[in-house]
């Protein structure tokens, strides 16, 4: 959820750039969706995450982990190979790869425990 | 068990407080030049510049407390070190704000230190081993 709430803010930055940034002609469309096709994925991979851990059955942090792996090559996307990275996304990138990354080792050893 | 919401909002001001210290540790030149005179040395510039690099690591190292005991889950569902937390750190990224956007000197710098991150990191740590080793709280 950390990483979501992380996520939202560069999310909303989405106007002001495409106003103050020179970009070429297509590629800032295709940045925004590409935003909110991260977005797309992130809500469904908290809520199986967080749903498959309270109720303590594999399938949830299954699909969780999966998709934590899609999730960590758009945070990527926003970390590298966007047009224009800030600073500042540098920095909330950086903090959202991180907790992807404990709640991928996390979910790995949750598995294994709810396994037995 | 109703959740409070005092969680997420402690986080959110610890990260955006974390946020705001990483950039001004970036781009900490602005701030060193305003609060040197018009005809600086470099002797001097590198004096300030220590200075703020000093007080930007300890920065870090407040936070590490703060996030192990917050994220440890240690004082995560303490209401007084969640409010207490939650007060400073926002204070501090409002402050920052003012701080970078502004290119304040850097001696007032200290004074953000002081109350918003030298104050709850040692609340935390009173806590911290106030549970780990008197077994207060439960």
């Amino acid at each position: 959820m950390a990483d979501g709430q992380a996520q939202a803010s560069t999310t909303t930055q989405v106007p002001r750039r495409g106003e103050t940034l020179p970009y070429a002609s297509n590629v800032l469309a295709a940045e925004v969706i590409l935003l909110f096709l991260l977005a797309a994925v992130e809500a469904p991979r908290l809520f199986f995450g967080r749903r498959g851990n309270l109720t303590e059955q594999i399938s949830g942090v299954l699909i969780c982990v999966i998709l934590s792996v899609a999730s960590v090559f758009g945070v990527l996307f926003v970390l590298l190979w966007q047009t224009y990275v800030l600073r500042v996304e540098v920095i909330l990138a950086a903090i959202q790869l991180f907790f992807i990354g404990m709640e991928i080792i996390f979910g790995i050893i949750s598995i294994i425990t709810f396994a037995k | 068990m109703q959740s409070s919401g005092l969680v997420p909002a402690r986080f959110l001001t610890i990260i955006a407080h974390l946020v705001l210290v990483i950039v001004i540790f970036w781009t900490r030149e602005e701030n060193i030049r305003a609060c040197l005179p018009e005809d600086y040395d470099s002797s001097e510039y590198d004096d300030k510049d220590l200075e703020m690099l000093i007080g930007l690591s300890i920065t870090f190292v407040f936070f590490l407390i703060e996030l192990i005991g917050f994220m440890g889950g240690i004082t995560m569902f303490m209401n007084f070190q969640g409010l207490l937390s939650t007060m400073a750190h926002s204070a501090a990224a409002i402050t920052l704000s003012y701080f970078l956007f502004d290119q304040w000197p850097c001696e007032w710098y200290w004074y953000v230190f002081g109350f918003c991150s030298a104050f709850p990191a040692m609340m935390e740590l009173i806590y911290i081993i106030g549970i780990m080793c008197f077994r207060k709280g439960y």
